[in-house]
């Protein structure tokens, strides 16, 4: 009996540690990916910093709406979220705190925390990022940069 | 010849274990409270970073989980031990079947207040770390309850003594009076406390990078506790055989 325990434990811890730091809950709370609305909205999220991560503006506008694309200047837009030009940013960890989405189901808004040093002082800051998202015609997400950037 | 007999405890840890799996109801409370108070705490630090005072909250519970789980496994079958002793039962291989059946439960009740707690948030630091400082302070809890059991006389007393043994936990804490340094009789106290070294342990796991000196020693204090409180509950349940006698 002790002997199946101990191994069943086993066999829990190491799965358990492969979920947690390997898997999908390495950077989000297990809550946001149970509901697959949260878990896409998440995944979005931390899509999008990583294109700003890599510096790929371009795709990084590409989670605004279609006739926003054009418009957004993501490069300004998170020089004035992180108070310093993109160039100088070097953003390391991104890590999903919340998902949630409003009761009509069509605006949502995901916190997201990162580690960014500045290349020029060599401060590390943790900012929380809000992005707020809103659902499309065809029930795709878009973000909406403007009020996100804020 | 060895101070623990193996085949003795070997023998008492798998009844014991059995005991716990035909009790459905107390296995369901023993999967239950993690994941009820791990549901509490991750409702309030939800949406939010987490805090020093989570991880003193998370350090805390895990030490009340072991106490809660251990105070009454010795006092509630004291008619049964008296009876075995007359029949050479050991007390070091009788204690040893408890703290290791309740070792392997709490190390499955450390994973799941974790994974509970990681439905609402993420935690910083390694998971495997922080599920072994939470591991450690279930244990030395457990070690505190089974000091208490053997103690007392009836579970009810038990119950009684256990918030006498964790209230100190949280007034003799830096979380109380952060401001203030707890020196004389109170920093004595405060070194004396599992919350103290639990916390300070967790305070490492999640700092980046940790200062893994004070881990280690964090870690090797609760283990010593541990076992001092083991061997303290032994020693308790042989006096008070010869008090008895």
């Amino acid at each position: 009996m002790i002997k199946l325990v101990l191994i069943l434990l086993l066999a829990v811890g190491g799965a358990g540690y492969w979920f947690f730091t390997f898997g999908p809950a390495a950077h989000s709370p297990i809550g946001v990916l149970l509901d697959p609305e949260t878990r896409k909205l998440g995944e979005l999220a931390r899509s999008f910093l990583e294109d700003v991560k890599f510096k790929d503006f371009k795709a990084a506008a590409q989670y605004s709406t279609p006739e926003d694309r054009d418009k957004a200047d993501i490069p300004k837009l998170i020089e004035r979220l992180f108070q310093v030009k993109p160039e100088l940013l070097q953003i390391d960890n991104i890590e999903l705190v919340a998902a949630d989405v409003d009761s009509t189901g069509k605006r949502a808004r995901t916190k997201l925390k990162t580690d960014v040093k500045l290349l020029n002082s060599n401060e590390l800051k943790h900012p929380e990022i809000l992005l707020y998202w809103k659902k499309g015609e065809h029930g795709q997400w878009f973000m909406d940069l403007a009020s996100s950037l804020q | 010849m060895s101070l623990v007999d193996r085949h003795q405890a070997a023998v008492l840890s798998d009844r014991y274990m059995e005991v716990f799996f035909g009790d459905l109801k107390g296995l369901g409370f023993l999967v239950l409270q993690p994941l009820a108070v791990a549901a509490c705490a991750g409702l309030v630090w939800q949406g939010t970073r987490p805090t020093p005072t989570l991880y003193f909250v998370l350090t805390f519970a895990t030490i009340f989980f072991g106490c809660v789980n251990a105070c009454r496994e010795i006092v509630k079958e004291r008619p049964i031990f008296k009876r075995e002793r007359l029949v050479n039962l050991q007390i070091p291989a009788y204690v040893a079947s408890k703290i290791w059946v309740l070792a392997l439960l709490g190390l499955g009740q450390a994973g799941l207040f974790y994974a509970g707690v990681r439905y609402f948030l993420v935690l910083d630091g390694s998971p495997v770390l922080m599920v072994l400082v939470l591991y450690a302070g279930l244990l030395a809890g457990t070690a505190l309850g089974l000091l208490i059991s053997a103690v007392v006389g009836s579970d009810v007393v038990a119950l009684a003594l256990v918030p006498v043994f964790l209230i100190p936990q949280l007034l003799f804490s830096k979380l109380i009076m952060p401001q203030r340094s707890l020196d004389g009789l109170v920093g004595v106290l405060e070194n004396m406390t599992l919350a103290k070294w639990s916390y300070q342990a967790m305070e490492q796991v999640v700092a980046s990078p940790p200062d893994w000196a004070i881990l280690a020693k964090a870690l090797a204090t609760l283990v010593a506790a541990s076992i001092g409180l083991v061997v303290a509950a032994g020693l308790v349940l042989r006096a008070k055989e010869l008090i008895d006698d």
